[in-house]
């Protein structure tokens, strides 16, 4: 039997090398194509393949890397892996020319990032230092993942460098069904082949020619994340056949998932002894049902530290809710459990309700551990549904983060769930409106200006400036949001930071000494400078979209009131464009001795896709000349 | 000796350091009972017998708009030998209360990462101990105080072959704003010595990013340890407290109050700001205290406590530098070796000057290490992984001198930006040199880099105080004190000269720029426009060869390739210094897109019979313009320097530039009518100071309008009574930059 097993792996790992045997690519055409990378993979080979476990019955992933690493600079390489009580890391080797092996420095640890205090994935990182002579490095490494519900979504990209050639091949077993979706294919050179066994196996192969890697942090700049980019796959294991024969669910279908996210998610029976004078108490102003909940709501966003934890069942099973309330901090699961056993002690029936943020673009028409990256609270009260994430800061009840509009939910409901999407917001409700009153004085305009946020709008700036600290509020206000660094603004006042209901004010008075220009009798008066904050603009050479904090509407509205020494001469043409995404509206009118300058910038994307560049940059260029207009004054002759 | 013997010694060895270790009590945590014992006796120390100040509560009113306030903060050093055994502890107690006033406080303070809460280190063979101990306490608005449970931090490690470092991370429970966090946290370090031992030195600033109400530096030195502190910047004077004569104990104490949080100003300098108290601790080696080699002296006189080191002991100490270099085993004698080999010939064949010498010795040094970069082999088989530091050079070109008979002086000098002769404190507050004796034109070597040149200065390094003392084959003299040349604008100058053209559209500018640069201001273009090419292409064969040389013959395999590989190396440089550029003219003149059309490398600077950087730039840059009818409002920003943000009109502390220096900058514009244009007269700005001046004025030459503009900085400390003076200053700067013209383009 021993002898049988040993033929059958040297087997397979000679179709794995057969496979993996790609002719490397010389340097300099690897240099052609990726000028300024330090290193480059010529071939990237993933080989996949399944067996039932004999002792735990569960189906298991073997995931085999072969890696042909070109080094173009004298630089250490590197690669990386992740492991959990639910996948682990084997023998991973160096071959340099696939000749010699190499002794790589290998460092393991636990996953240590700014935004998670705590998770229990650990790293194992491999890195080498190249001789530069070498012409590749063959990398293999292999993964198994114990069970394949843990095995979701894999990149073709590689994070760190690019890659001339991928190929992603999985064998399917008979006994398997495996359904495999792939997304974002359309900017990139991709093929699949399907072929089938005798055996009554499927082999799928995935190749991928010239694939970035993924933007390093100096282009990071509105980058929402690589599944908004780059090419993968999602894994929808539906079903197995075991040794007797027998048809069995993985996850056929959304009510798989679930039920396995309530095994997950464990008992969340809450103590209700122990909530009901706390809840008594929160609620004791109440005058109605809603108040009741919302005093709930905005006690745990106001007295729960949000603290990022991913530990145990692949980080989705919630801390009880007393646990959370004793501690007074806890995850988005703690959070929303605590946020459903006190909404449900004041008599309500709220849920807790698993979901995918901004982030993944997966949603429940494909299930998959890989669709849900995050846990919100959800209520059903009046006919009204509410989704309530506490994990951000004074965040009004019915308002959501624009981190979740747009994505689905998938609500615990006892043996049943329910499936909604949280509804996206108009951009119409997204205001950030500036009005601002000027006088010309000494050839300054001089005046008082208000920023109002609401909406999303609201949400985004709120979130900033309740968590710097409070003496810096002002200083965040001048270098953050109105940078305009050549115009002065003083008395800055900041209200309505704690109002959940209303819009959040900035008030401030503003100097600006270079927007007004003499030459003789002429004045010249240009005050539309365009704000960069307002709509990012970033190299797109290898970038595949482009992410906005919110959706635009951005409005101003500016009087200029002008002195009994000046006339006006003329004014730049109103000019407007609109059509379904991007629109603007500039407009220039005189009203007695006023000038009235408004303008209007809406952008009805969040996210705006490669498709959409040129439209979009084209757009902001006519907006920007069409700001760059100048309002024509004279003195007037005494 | 067989295996067996060897077994046998290492079990002795064992035996040894294990019995010695059953007498030394104190930190002999045989059983984890003692250790428990120990932390419960320290929690006890820092919660139960805490001084007042750990008790208060209220945060000044002045301080209620602030994000946190450390209510009271003690640190307690202790150094002390054991009794009769041969270790050294070194304890260091942080104890700190601090009062949450918002959102940002509680998230800050409430995430604690700390190491274990154990015994962290046991060598096998030399018994260095670290043990480390932490608590937590919160104290709620109500009086209530919770304990927090370490227990409940989760560990996280890194691990790389035997090598582990673990440590633990904690997320504070129920903390919210108004909460006080009391966190104390021991290092407790023993280790063996046999002699002289200095601990660390330590810098230690009084003021920080939140306002401070109490603090306390307590020290305690026993049993023939010593100090050298010194309080700077207004800090508060060490005072001694308490001296226990039998039990030998020495305690000092620094005591401060209502310490308001740094502010950070731009042009300001904490160095000299920040109130700060310098200290370090040193085991004097025997009982009766005497102190050898230069080094140890620089610490003498032994006194419990002091403020001053001995710089007399520098002469000795340069003897032994020397020495060292001079070492078989010292991994930079190549330097030494070679140079005074170089020196020795070039000397056959011509009467040498020492400063001509010394400028010799200085580059053949520079490219003997900077060369070997481009060799297969190289002849200095220490060269990777190491750095040439001035301390080599110096010792190296030094030992060279004294060898072939020439008295020389070696310097110590006061860096502008680490101390003053007042507030020395700590031997790498000096940086040493070489001045050559001639009275005329010594040459001084303070600085060595790929770029640098023999006799440049830094600017950190003029007019400031050094000790020297004259070195030859009879020894070093006495030390004595003097100043370093004085730093001088013309030192340190920019000269541009471009001219911009504007494109038919107006849109966008056309700008050819030649650049000069001498001394500091090369700094701030030396990593961009330099690259390894330029350092091979300059190597000077007929010179050097005979000692600068790849050891691996020419034509072997391994060399081709070592060649083509540098050919890469070569082009990927260029690449990235195109790239480099880009950047840089952006920063520079504040413009957001910039298109490279050339560069042109004239001359290195590397050389100090033609010093000036100079090079030739082309590049492509959006025009800040409006149209209006037949003419263009035309803003002068995006061609001149950067300048940054409108200045505030408070100013805390003193001003601090980097050096005095002289930037010239012509500009040619043309592409457009000028005799039809206007507004040039707004061009024409003058401040005048003896300090910092500005001054621009325009021509017309044929139908271009040139621009000349000329900053002076002639002195680089101004009291924050000035400020309004260089408010003045920047804002000629900045109007001269934002001048706008209208430009006729019929």
């Amino acid at each position: 039997m021993r002898r049988v097993l040993l033929i059958l792996m040297s087997l397979f790992i000679l179709l794995c090398c057969a496979i993996a045997d790609n002719t490397p690519y010389s340097k300099q055409e690897l240099k052609k194509k990726w000028p300024k990378a330090e290193t480059i993979i010529s071939n990237y080979t993933t080989v996949i393949t399944f067996a039932i476990n004999s002792n735990s019955g569960k189906i298991e992933v073997f995931q085999n890397d072969t890696i042909d690493i070109v080094p173009i600079l004298n630089k250490p390489f590197e690669r990386l892996y992740y492991y959990n009580n639910y996948a682990s890391v084997n023998k991973c080797t160096l071959k340099e020319n696939n000749e010699y092996k190499k002794r790589m420095s290998i460092i393991d640890g636990n996953e240590d990032s700014e935004n998670i205090f705590h998770s229990d994935l650990k790293f194992r990182h491999f890195s080498y230092s190249p001789d530069i002579n070498s012409k590749f490095y063959r990398f293999t490494g292999m993964q198994t993942i114990n069970d394949i519900r843990y095995w979701g979504a894999e990149f073709l990209n590689d994070p760190i460098y690019p890659v001339k050639t991928r190929k992603y091949i999985i064998k399917i077993p008979k006994w398997l069904k495996l359904k495999i979706q792939d997304f974002n294919f359309k900017h990139f050179d991709i093929s699949k082949t399907e072929k089938n066994g005798s055996d009554g196996s499927t082999l799928i192969e995935y190749t991928a020619k010239n694939l970035n890697k993924n933007p390093s942090k100096k282009n990071k700049d509105s980058f929402l994340s690589p599944f908004h980019s780059y090419p993968n796959l999602l894994f929808l294991p539906e079903k197995y056949t075991n040794e007797n024969g027998n048809d069995k669910n993985i996850h056929s279908n959304v009510d798989d998932l679930y039920k396995w996210y309530t095994e997950l998610a464990g008992n969340l029976d809450y103590d209700t002894v122990f909530f009901e004078p706390i809840v008594t108490d929160i609620v004791t102003e109440a005058k109605s049902s809603t108040d009741s909940i919302k005093a709930i709501y905005y006690w745990v966003q106001d007295n729960i530290r949000y603290v990022a934890f991913e530990e145990g069942l692949a980080g989705f099973r919630p801390d009880r809710a007393k646990s959370v309330y004793e501690k007074k901090y806890g995850d988005c699961k703690g959070m929303s459990n605590l946020l459903s056993a006190m909404l449900n002690q004041a008599g309500f029936n709220a849920k807790i309700a698993w979901m995918g943020t901004q982030h993944l673009i997966y949603d429940y028409s494909t299930p998959s551990i890989a669709t849900d990256n995050h846990m919100i609270c959800y209520l059903n009260h009046n006919n009204q549904d509410y989704y309530l994430d506490a994990t951000y800061n004074k965040l009004a009840l019915g308002n959501n983060s624009p981190a979740i509009q747009g994505k689905q939910v998938l609500i615990e409901n006892g043996s049943n769930y329910i499936i909604k999407t949280i509804p996206k917001k108009d951009v119409k409700c997204n205001i950030a409106k500036q009005t601002s009153n000027y006088t010309i004085h000494n050839n300054q305009l001089i005046g008082n200006t208000t920023l109002s946020y609401s909406g999303d709008a609201k949400i985004v700036l709120n979130s900033a400036l309740t968590s710097i600290k409070q003496n810096d509020k002002e200083k965040f206000i001048q270098e953050v949001v109105w940078k305009h660094k050549d115009i002065q603004i003083s008395d800055i006042e900041i209200t309505n930071i704690n109002q959940r209901d209303s819009a959040l004010i900035v008030n401030f008075q503003e100097k600006n000494t270079n927007c007004l220009v003499k030459f003789d009798q002429e004045v010249f008066l240009n005050v539309n400078k365009f704000n960069s904050t307002t709509a990012a603009r970033v190299d797109t050479v290898d970038r595949y979209h482009i992410y906005l904090t919110r959706k635009i509407n951005s409005q101003s509205e500016m009087s200029i009131e002008l002195p009994s020494t000046m006339q006006l001469i003329k004014l730049p043409k109103s000019e407007s464009y609109s059509d379904s995404i991007f629109s603007f509206k500039v407009d220039y009118m005189q009203v007695d001795n006023k000038i009235i300058f408004s303008k209007e910038l809406k952008i009805d994307h969040q996210i705006i896709y490669k498709d959409l560049f040129n439209k979009y940059y084209t757009f902001l260029d006519k907006y920007k000349k069409c700001l760059n207009k100048t309002i024509e004054l004279t003195i007037k002759q005494p | 000796m067989t295996t067996k013997h060897y077994i046998v010694l290492f079990a002795l060895t064992l035996f040894i350091n294990l019995a010695f270790c059953q007498y030394d009590d104190e930190f002999n945590y045989s059983s984890n009972d003692t250790f428990t014992k120990h932390e419960a006796e320290l929690k006890d120390y820092f919660w139960n017998q805490c001084d007042s100040t750990f008790r208060i509560s209220e945060v000044p009113n002045k301080w209620e708009n602030e994000s946190a306030v450390i209510l009271s903060k003690r640190i307690e050093y202790t150094v002390k030998k054991k009794g009769f055994s041969n270790k050294l502890l070194e304890h260091y107690y942080y104890h700190i209360r601090v009062k949450l006033l918002d959102n940002n406080a509680v998230d800050e303070f409430s995430e604690y990462t700390f190491k274990n809460s154990k015994r962290q280190y046991r060598g096998a063979f030399s018994y260095e101990t670290i043990n480390l101990y932490t608590g937590v306490k919160v104290e709620k608005e109500n009086g209530e105080i919770i304990e927090v449970d370490l227990s409940d931090a989760v560990e996280k490690e890194i691990s790389s072959g035997y090598r582990r470092k673990a440590y633990n991370k904690l997320a504070i429970p129920n903390t919210q704003i108004g909460d006080i966090i009391d966190i104390y946290y021991c290092i407790e370090r023993k280790f063996p010595i046999s002699g002289f031992h200095e601990f660390s030195p330590v810098y230690f600033e009084l003021q920080g990013e939140y306002p401070i109400l109490n603090q306390t530096l307590h020290f305690n030195i026993l049993r023939n340890c010593y100090l050298n502190a010194k309080s700077i910047n207004g800090a508060p004077d060490l005072k001694c407290v308490d001296v226990n004569v039998n039990e030998g104990i020495d305690s000092f104490e620094l005591t401060d109050k209502d310490r308001e949080k740094f502010i950070d100003e731009e042009w300001s300098n904490s160095i000299f700001e920040v109130p700060a108290l310098k200290f370090q601790a040193y085991f004097a080696g025997s009982a009766n205290g005497y102190l050898n080699s230069g080094y140890e002296s620089f610490f003498a006189p032994i006194s419990k406590l002091k403020s001053k080191p001995n710089t007399a002991a520098l002469a000795d100490f340069s003897i032994s530098m020397k020495t060292n270099i001079m070492n078989a085993y010292n991994p930079y004698r190549p330097l030494y070796i070679n140079t005074y080999r170089y020196l020795k010939r070039i000397s056959k064949t011509k009467e040498f000057s020492t400063e001509e010498l010394t400028e010799e010795a200085y580059y053949f040094i520079r490219e003997f290490w900077y060369q070997q970069n481009f060799h297969l082999t190289p002849q200095f088989f220490s060269y990777q992984n190491r750095q040439l530091d001035i301390i080599n050079t110096t010792f190296a070109i030094s030992a060279a001198l004294i060898r072939l008979k020439r008295p020389h002086k070696i310097i110590y000098l006061i860096p502008k930006n680490i101390s003053t002769k007042e507030e020395l404190l700590f031997l790498a507050e000096l940086t040493p040199g070489i001045k050559t004796s001639s009275t005329q034109a010594p040459i001084y070597i303070t600085d060595i880099g790929p770029t640098t040149n023999c006799g440049e200065i830094p600017s950190t390094h003029r007019a400031t105080t050094a000790f020297s003392t004259s070195i030859s084959n009879l020894g070093a003299s006495k030390i004595t004190t003097i100043e370093t040349p004085e730093q001088k604008a013309n030192y340190n100058t920019c000269h541009i000269e471009s001219e911009a053209a504007f494109f038919s559209d107006y849109d966008s500018l056309l700008v050819k720029s030649k650049i000069s640069l001498l001394g500091a201001e090369k700094l701030s273009w030396d990593s961009v426009v330099f690259v390894s090419k330029t350092i091979q292409e300059e190597f000077n064969k007929e010179k050097y060869s005979k000692y600068i040389f790849d050891k691996t013959l020419t034509e072997t395999a391994a060399s081709k390739e070592r060649k083509q590989e540098l050919l890469l190396l070569f082009e990927e440089e260029e690449q990235e210094r195109l790239e480099s550029i880009k950047e840089k003219i952006k920063q520079s003149f504040s413009v957001e897109d910039v298109s490279l059309k050339h560069f042109n490398l004239i001359n290195s600077g590397r050389w100090k019979q033609n010093p000036n950087l100079i090079f030739e730039i082309e590049y492509a840059i959006k025009a800040n313009t409006t149209n209006i009818g037949s003419n263009i409002i035309f803003s002068t920003n995006n061609l001149t320097s950067h300048l940054g943000s409108i200045l505030e009109s408070e100013r805390k502390y003193d001003i601090y530039l980097p050096y005095k220096k002289e930037v010239m900058h012509s500009i040619r514009l043309t592409g457009f009518n000028v005799s039809n244009s206007s507004g040039f007269e707004k061009l024409t700005k003058s401040f005048e100071s003896d300090e910092i001046s500005f001054s621009s004025q325009y021509k017309i030459e044929e139908n271009s309008l040139v621009i000349n503009s000329k900053e002076t900085i002639n002195e680089i400390e101004l009291k924050k009574t000035e400020w309004l003076k260089f408010m003045d200053f920047k804002k000629s700067m900045y109007d001269f930059k934002n001048t706008k013209l209208k430009l006729s383009i019929e």
